[in-house]
């Protein structure tokens, strides 16, 4: 039997929306027994929460990301419900939640009074801006949190200020963290066997991506402008236009990545040395290029961009994507073609790679698919082992097992809409 | 209340000053961002890492920014903030001695965490398969655009690539543009934070195997989580549908859009109907609000210019400053979009702690950004600035290897160290 890293560790999910469940599909997928902790009385809030999908109104990439996980039904606003879920407490050793920070205290389900409880406990609490601060009781989604902590000041075109929408959300690399976070937590606790309280803000998450301008900011007092698709060292830096691909992967692809009678079709490129400035003139086949005092040392390319730019793109538009990849990979360019989203479902490298997967779902007219593992162990890879579950499906498993209770109470406190 | 737990749970208060991660041996073998944040980030939580640089130098120390623009090798912001609280020793490993060097760190480690071509590991005798007989125990992670497997394991990128892959670039910028990236290095960082993630999954692997593992990063594959998977979800799901760039809004709903106001610009989302009603509210009921058309997010996209240019005259009237206040009033989930010297002189940084400062032999002290997480017990802190080039090379090859200072002067003769 293959092992997986996070065996008999035991989660109790709360996760809402995007970021929880991301962080709960992390344990489970790394093998920790993950409860989800559902309820008819909080369904309002999880249809109004939208999944991360074009259309908003498909609930089922959110199910997606619950795969893994045992589902109990239980309204924790009852007096009894929270009684319950603090024995629950007992039993885990991982309590994760991303309501608004004040939701878990109204409970009375704060980590003072978990721990209280159950000393060894991990609780992670996954918010925008933090338990505490002027910030914190701000209402936010993805992108108006980005807005809020700088990240989108830096989203335009490097000739237009005009900011763009950003659709790469923090959710995920709040979950990303906060799995950091609680692995670092769980080592913790086998040292000294105590538990602790994480404090995960999703806006501080994306702001640390931002590293060297913040340096920039206490060094010089600069404020960080956009640069497009522009670097600071590097140059030709910069997304391309193509010619229509021959391998494109089927009509759909054909007609949704045409505009105006263009294709849209585009290869990033970047150069770093003048060896690899060398070879990407090579490759277009002009010496004069390479011998052009314009561009012969990074310093004048970087202060030549707009020609630079200009010459690359008529060359590039001659060409598909693909095909302009392989030749510029071959002579040791780094360059990529910027795939779309039915581009990505037929990479030979996302394939090969298995970064998305099927799965079943039982109580949907079909099986999901999935994003895979982001991260590839060789030993202890971890294992989507369950399909997503309709709520309510392991209570007898959490409550008649875990807590001994007997049937005829879980038929009463079902009956009397606490396991619900 | 027992007094035991009495007792754990005011042990659980007291902060540990040596992290949860006292104890672990991270050996980093890489440079500018990916590897580097990566180790930082479990430095910062108290393991121990041994940084190897290159006699010329991780490539971030030319990076900058510099204080005051003057580069110097010891100052560049992106370097002292990607490697406080690491050991740092230079190492030739072209050489033999250098290679075998390299080997005798490894035997102590716990985890290796590299950024390289895989080529390179693999014609360095640095693979996994060769690492794993020299320490079976080891934890490699690999953090590279494309991952170590599949078709393009050997192609070159960088930040702007694993986002042109990921799906993002494709859905971002204007729709008569080229696609736009993400700001700065976004894929590194991405590579490094699943780097770390992934690196600890590996340690508890270990715990139940008793092996160490290969850990695998594509920063192309770490953007595409971003968007749920790269926006395939919504593809698979049968609708087929590609989503497209639509410059300043996404086309799910209206508004889910950054718009103009006197002094900049502000994001105006509506996932709830609430927020659109507080916000027509705050405009006084205009009549076109009551418009039939305008009833419904999903069908109000369709009109999304009409909308646009109904409100930004409005917005335009007001600076962020007023907007920001009257959607704070009425608790609306709009935000003004701040630049980033308003985050880092926020009340709210302030009040959070969030930037801690560095005292640097070279670069002097500063403020460095700190971690995007609170740990009650253990906190994440900043012990010791990045290491000056070679500056624990005599501590780390006489102390731990056992070289005397005769063969460190050789060493340094033979430019292996």
């Amino acid at each position: 039997m293959t092992h997986l890293p996070l065996e008999g560790i035991r989660v109790l999910d709360l996760g809402q929306v995007w970021a929880g469940p991301v962080l709960g599909q992390y344990l489970g997928d790394m093998g920790a027994e993950v409860i989800r902790v559902e309820s008819a009385v909080r369904q309002g809030m999880q249809s109004g929460a939208r999944a991360p999908v074009t259309d908003p109104k498909d609930p089922r990439a959110w199910l997606a990301m619950t795969r893994n996980r045992r589902s109990i039904t239980l309204n924790l606003a009852s007096a009894e419900g929270a009684n319950l879920f603090k024995q629950l407490v007992t039993h885990s050793d991982v309590l994760l939640e991303n309501f608004s920070p004040r939701a878990m205290r109204k409970l009375g389900l704060d980590y003072a009074e978990l721990s209280r409880v159950n000393p060894r406990l991990i609780m992670a609490s996954l918010s925008a801006a933090g338990q505490y601060g002027p910030w914190h009781d701000l209402l936010t989604y993805g992108p108006s949190l980005t807005a809020l902590y700088g990240m989108k000041s830096l989203l335009a075109y490097h000739d237009d200020p005009a900011v763009q929408e950003d659709v790469a959300d923090l959710d995920p690399t709040a979950a990303t963290y906060a799995f950091f976070a609680i692995l670092s937590a769980l080592e913790y606790r086998e040292r000294t066997g105590q538990g602790q309280y994480i404090d995960m803000a999703q806006g501080e998450a994306g702001f640390c991506s931002l590293g060297e301008a913040v340096m920039d900011y206490f060094m010089n007092g600069r404020i960080a402008k956009p640069m497009g698709n522009r670097h600071p060292t590097m140059a030709p830096h910069g997304i391309y236009p193509c010619g229509s691909s021959e391998e494109a992967v089927g009509d759909s692809v054909r007609r949704s990545s045409s505009i105006g009678g263009h294709s849209d079709s585009w290869i990033a490129i970047a150069i770093e040395t003048d060896d690899e400035w060398r070879a990407l003139c090579r490759v277009i086949g002009e010496t004069s290029l390479s011998v052009d005092a314009r561009f012969t040392d990074t310093y004048s390319r970087l202060h030549h961009q707009d020609e630079l730019d200009e010459r690359l793109s008529a060359w590039t538009c001659q060409y598909s994507s693909e095909e302009l990849t392989e030749r510029l990979q071959t002579a040791g360019v780094a360059a990529f073609p910027v795939l779309t989203a039915l581009r990505i479902v037929e990479n030979e490298q996302y394939r090969a790679r298995r970064q998305d997967v099927q799965i079943a779902a039982e109580h949907l007219d079909r099986d999901l698919v999935v994003y895979g593992i982001p991260w590839k162990l060789s030993g202890t890879p971890g294992a989507i082992r369950r399909p997503v579950m309709p709520a309510g499906t392991d209570n007898e498993y959490v409550f008649g097992e875990l807590l001994h209770l007997p049937d005829d109470e879980i038929r009463r406190l079902t009956s009397e809409q606490i396991l619900y | 209340m027992t007094e035991q737990t009495a007792t754990a749970h005011e042990a659980a208060t007291t902060p540990d000053n040596r992290g949860p991660l006292a104890g672990l041996r991270v050996i980093e073998y890489g440079e500018f961002i990916s590897a580097p944040y990566c180790a930082k980030l479990m430095a910062n939580l108290g393991a121990e890492v041994i940084k190897i640089e290159t006699p010329n130098g991780d490539k971030a120390r030319r990076f900058g920014p510099f204080p005051d623009d003057v580069p110097h090798p010891e100052k560049s912001g992106l370097f002292l903030n990607l490697n406080t609280d690491k050991l740092g020793v230079t190492l030739n490993v072209d050489t033999a001695t250098g290679r075998s060097i390299f080997n005798q760190l490894i035997v102590e480690a716990d985890m290796l965490i590299e950024n390289n071509p895989p080529c390179r590991m693999e014609e360095l005798g640095f693979d996994f398969a060769s690492l794993h007989e020299v320490n079976p125990r080891l934890i490699v992670t690999s953090i590279t655009p494309f991952g170590w497997t599949g078709p393009y394991r050997d192609y070159k990128g960088h930040a702007i690539q694993a986002v042109a892959g990921s799906g993002i670039a494709h859905r971002t910028g204007q729709p008569d543009r080229s696609p736009l990236t993400t700001p700065l290095s976004q894929g590194d960082y991405q590579g490094a934070i699943h780097g770390a993630a992934a690196t600890m999954s590996a340690f508890f692997g270990r715990k139940v195997t008793g092996e160490g593992q290969h850990v695998d990063i594509s920063t192309m594959e770490c953007m595409g989580t971003l968007t749920g998977g790269a926006g395939i979800l919504n593809v698979l799901f049968g609708t087929g549908a590609e989503p497209r760039r639509a410059g300043h809004r996404v086309t799910a709903y209206y508004p889910w859009t950054v718009l103009p106001c006197q002094d900049g610009y502000v994001e105006v989302i509506t996932m709830q109907d609430r927020h659109w009603d507080s916000f027509l509210e705050a405009m006084g009921n205009p009549e076109w609000g009551r418009d039939p058309r305008f009833q419904d997010k999903f069908a109000m996209v369709q009109h999304a210019d009409e909308l646009d240019a109904n409100i930004i005259p409005w917005l335009m009237e007001r600076d962020r400053r007023s907007l920001w206040q009257e959607f704070r009033e009425r608790r609306i989930s709009y935000q003004p979009v701040h630049d980033l010297g308003e985050v880092i002189e926020s009340d709210h940084m302030r009040e959070r702690g969030f930037f801690q400062e560095v005292e640097h032999p070279a670069a002097g002290t500063l403020k460095y950004p700190g971690a995007p997480f609170k740990l009650s017990a253990s906190p994440w802190q900043i012990r010791c600035p990045a290491p000056l080039l070679g500056e624990h090379n005599e501590l780390i090859y006489t102390c731990r290897l056992g070289f005397d200072r005769t063969d460190l002067v050789k060493l340094r003769q033979a430019s292996i160290i």
